[in-house]
């Protein structure tokens, strides 16, 4: 008798552990024309939790719905995997959650925010944020690398440094604190390097990402324990971007407004 | 009153925590302590390290401090002197650094002051943000929400403004309801904790920076001290070696390398906010001139 008890409670025991590893949970949050967008949140119940949002498509395209949810799925599946070690190493907890910043028929602008913090006997810690950013050509099914996009980085980086990007989240609201001139020497050179090399790093190491919104090109830029996002009308920078993407941008009306997103 | 050989005339101490350079042995006179110390090639006579404004003054790695001038408690919004930019270092500000350094045993030897120096750097943006930024309005930021979320480790009581109230403060950022109980308790300063951040970041920069460096921390990890009134909490007797994973002081002793040491200060060094390469580029400065 206390042998069969042991053995279902053990049986119990492992079913509970193989479910709680990974539990997915869909929810519907909005759709438009021709696109579905559903939220998975991946939920690992250790005490290292991880807990992203992101979205899929359906109908987005004709054909190539897959081939898009998987680049996205992919992407922060990989983030993630990166960051699994320092989760366990440093007993943290993460969380991100998305925003569609662009969405037309050529092209997918998503932006992951969100934290660390300490899960548990981390006395002090208070955590960090943490930022992703994901830029997807739907015709050709690939992620665009902002290498892809600047085809003359010197060019941008100079109108970075000389304060022609806007800072739209200023800490305190104060336009100044904001400004990319007033970074240090050392920051900035590591920033040049960052635009005008190939991206090699792992996504989790840049510093620099980007995304489009609205008629916008935003670099985002992680700088003393904050991030720091820059602002250009593409317009103003279309001379030093590449002709082909800019057209999949700008030729087709953003649906992104359109969709009411969590 | 002293001799000034420079101007030939009798001075007034400017305030009690300043030392005078010696003329004759290149050392430093140490009036808040009586009998005081003499030093000798900038290094007193049982290992201390003294910084001089010279050192701290560099293109590389430059101080700009915002005072705080005053703050709104309803609000959580500090009154900096000049919100925009930072005063650069001064004598005065050496001066309280040698002090803290003393009283909390980071000036035993360079490769502790090295670090200290190199992550106070870092954790305030050079001296800019006494008190940790906030967006848009420290009240509603989501990012201090997160520090009082349910389940916190800082000790905020969730949901009711402990996360803005205790946010980052000093020269390394104390943050939580609990540090800041223990810092009150440790200083026997009631408004530090009334208070929180706004007061600390006013009131006791580097003091902060380095309870947090030789005692917080490491004490963080000694179960018997954590239930101790914070006037009990000591000044951690570090070792190189030390099994304690908090002791900066020891880890600095033993060679620590500068992950190692932001590892514990910003708690995940491999994380890029973290921003390593700056925090090295300090340490690598303050290694060449802190010897």
């Amino acid at each position: 008798m206390k042998k069969i008890v042991i053995s279902i409670l053990l049986v119990l025991g492992i079913s509970l552990l193989i479910f709680s590893k990974k539990t997915f949970q869909k929810e519907k949050i909005s759709s438009t024309q021709n696109a579905k967008i559903i939220t998975e949140q991946i939920l690992e119940n250790t005490n290292h939790d991880i807990e992203v949002k992101f979205p899929q498509f359906y109908g987005l395209t004709e054909n190539s719905d897959k081939i898009i949810n998987d680049i996205i799925k992919d992407g922060i599946y990989d983030f993630i995997e990166v960051k699994k070690s320092d989760m366990i190493l440093y007993n943290l907890y993460l969380r991100l959650d998305y925003k569609i910043e662009y969405l037309n028929d050529n092209f997918i602008s998503i932006a992951y925010s969100g934290i660390w913090i300490p899960a548990t006997d981390n006395i002090g810690f208070r955590g960090g944020d943490e930022f992703y950013t994901i830029n997807i050509d739907i015709m050709q099914g690939k992620v665009i690398q902002l290498n892809d996009f600047l085809v003359d980085t010197n060019k941008i980086y100079d109108l970075l440094e000389q304060d022609k990007f806007e800072c739209i989240n200023p800490p305190e609201n104060i336009k100044e604190n904001g400004l990319f001139s007033r970074y240090s020497n050392t920051s900035r050179n590591m920033i040049k390097e960052e635009i005008s090399s190939d991206i090699t790093k792992e996504s989790n190491q840049r510093r620099v990402q980007w995304y489009v919104t609205g008629n916008a090109l935003v670099l985002c830029i992680s700088e003393n324990r904050y991030l720091h996002k820059y602002s250009v009308s593409l317009d103003e920078v279309k001379e030093f971007l590449n002709a082909d993407i800019m057209s999949k941008i700008k030729d087709l009306e953003p649906t992104a407004a359109k969709l009411t997103i969590k | 009153m002293v001799y000034d050989s420079s101007t030939h005339d009798y001075r007034e101490i400017p305030t009690t925590n300043s030392y005078i350079l010696c003329h004759y042995g290149q050392g430093c006179i140490y009036p808040i302590d009586s009998g005081q110390r003499v030093t000798v090639n900038n290094t007193q006579g049982s290992g201390q390290v003294t910084v001089t404004l010279g050192q701290m003054l560099n293109q590389t790695v430059t101080w700009a401090f915002r005072e705080v001038a005053s703050y709104n408690l309803q609000t959580s919004i500090p009154t900096y002197l000049n919100p925009n930019s930072g005063r650069a270092i001064t004598q005065a500000d050496v001066d309280e650094i040698n002090r803290v350094m003393d009283d909390y045993e980071i000036n035993k030897n360079p490769k502790r002051v090295r670090h200290f120096l190199a992550q106070c750097h870092a954790e305030t943006e050079a001296g800019f943000c006494p008190i940790e930024r906030y967006d848009n309005n420290p009240l509603t930021d989501q990012r201090f929400k997160n520090y009082e979320a349910q389940g916190n480790t800082l000790g905020n009581i969730p949901n009711s403004g402990d996360g803005y109230k205790y946010r980052g403060a000093g020269a390394i950022q104390l943050t939580g309801r609990t540090s800041y109980k223990v810092f009150s308790e440790y200083i026997g300063d009631s408004k530090i904790l009334s208070d929180g951040a706004l007061y600390v970041g006013q009131n006791y920069f580097w003091e902060a920076g380095a309870f947090y460096w030789s005692v917080y921390k490491p004490n963080s990890a000694v179960a018997s001290v954590q239930s101790l009134p914070g006037n009990q909490w000591p000044i951690y007797q570090s070792q190189a070696g030390s099994s304690n994973r908090f002791d900066l002081n020891g880890k600095c002793d033993a060679g620590a390398s500068v992950f190692d040491i932001s590892d514990i200060v910003y708690g995940n060094a491999n994380d890029p906010v973290c921003d390593l390469p700056k925090r090295t580029n300090s340490y690598n400065y303050y290694k060449s001139v802190i010897n």
